[in-house]
């Protein structure tokens, strides 16, 4: 009975970590990244019955819960330190999000929007599998993508208008 | 897909990536790891994300956040945190523990469990499983040294060891609550569960190295008083 479990958890593993990383790296730091990869495929074990098919949703919305524990805990060593340190967290590191407006963007998104974003155009999952994953319907994901997309292109707009100001306003004053 | 979608998706920072290894995950089953799935998704929008952070929603818009929640939770929780302080210095100056923490109940339960397994026995199977004639050395009481270096010692000093045993893998398992076993590793997960045995228990290396340690004070101080004498 182990040993089944054992080989359907390897066949889960050969099938979905890579994509599984590649979530967890586009959301952590590699470190962070490795470790919620293994749990992910620990709890896979431990609930081998609950696991739907296809799987991957379920991985990586296991995985999502994970890297919002980690983020959790990260929280309360801040508080116990009394620092408000920001996190170095894999891809929305400073450079990162500051090398691109779109990213920069992205980033001003609340995790919600952002998550319906980059299910779709990181992790290139149907908007039913992205559904599953944030624990929806397909019709709540469709709007709540909708909404998201809506508040990208405003935020990328005020990001313009910010931009096309800013000289002007330097050129006022060095006059 | 719209434009907007199809200009994030150019932006991916890991369009691919290499396959993890499943090691990882035999090895926190082994050790019993205790992952849970608890976090609802409001935590981290409630908080703020470190995207939040790094687009320059940073530690002031954090605190506001923060604000409102704390000065009622922060209340509740001040209270509860002088109730228990009270309550532990009540403990440790009436009762005979002294300047002593008052562990809980649990933590109790738990340590003087690992701590039996610690100073208990150790058997040595010098195969993947459990031999018909019993272990090859012991069950013996050894509180000095960790039970796969005496393993492999007494591995490399059996007849039957003509292969390279610092290139044999050991593994530790628990069989009864004052026992461990350690069997050669087959390569396979779950060996433990496999064999019947239990995987270690969390602390388990912790309380060896105390045992360890208290071991090492009682023969310097044996060895002090018998030079006195």
């Amino acid at each position: 009975m182990e040993q089944e479990r054992a080989d359907r958890v390897e066949q889960l593993f050969a099938a979905h970590a890579r994509a599984v990383r590649a979530y967890a790296l586009r959301r952590v730091d590699p470190a962070t990244a490795e470790d919620v990869v293994s749990d992910v495929f620990v709890v896979a074990f431990r609930q081998l019955e609950a696991i739907p098919d296809p799987p991957l949703p379920w991985l990586l919305a296991t995985a999502r819960k994970l890297i919002a524990n980690h983020y959790r805990a990260a929280s309360r060593r801040e508080r116990l330190n009394s620092e408000l340190r920001p996190l170095q967290a894999g891809v929305w590191s400073d450079a990162h999000a500051a090398g691109h407006p779109l990213l920069a963007g992205l980033a001003r998104l609340s995790e919600r929007d952002r998550e319906a974003i980059l299910l779709v155009a990181w992790e290139e999952l149907e908007p039913e599998a992205a559904a599953a994953v944030l624990g929806c319907s397909r019709a709540t994901f469709a709007v709540r993508l909708h909404r998201a997309r809506r508040r990208l292109a405003a935020v990328m707009a005020q990001q313009r208008r910010a931009e096309s100001f800013s000289p002007r306003l330097t050129e006022a004053t060095s006059d | 897909m719209t434009e907007l979608l199809q200009n994030v998706r150019a932006l991916n920072p890991v369009p691919t990536c290499a396959r993890p290894s499943i090691e990882d995950v035999w090895s926190k089953l082994e050790r019993g790891d205790t992952t849970t799935v608890d976090a609802d998704e409001r935590t981290p929008t409630r908080r703020g994300t470190p995207a939040d952070v790094v687009a320059g929603r940073g530690q002031l818009d954090r605190q506001r956040v923060r604000r409102p929640a704390l000065s009622w939770r922060g209340l509740g929780v001040s209270a509860a945190v002088a109730v228990i302080v009270a309550a532990a210095v009540l403990v440790g100056v009436g009762g005979r523990a002294g300047t002593r923490r008052v562990p809980s109940a649990q933590h109790v339960a738990v340590s003087a469990a690992v701590r039996r397994l610690a100073d208990g026995t150790i058997s040595c199977y010098f195969a993947s499983s459990r031999a018909a004639g019993g272990p090859d050395v012991g069950p013996v009481a050894v509180s000095r040294r960790s039970a796969v270096v005496f393993c492999r010692d007494q591995y490399r000093a059996s007849a039957r060891a003509g292969a390279d045993a610092s290139q044999t893998t050991f593994i530790v398992c628990q069989t009864s609550a004052t026992n461990v076993a350690v069997y050669i590793a087959d390569g396979h997960p779950n060996q433990c569960h496999r064999l019947g045995d239990r995987a270690l228990p969390a602390g388990y290396a912790a309380a060896v190295q105390q045992a360890r340690s208290r071991a090492a004070t009682i023969s310097a101080a044996a060895r002090t008083s018998s030079e006195s004498v």
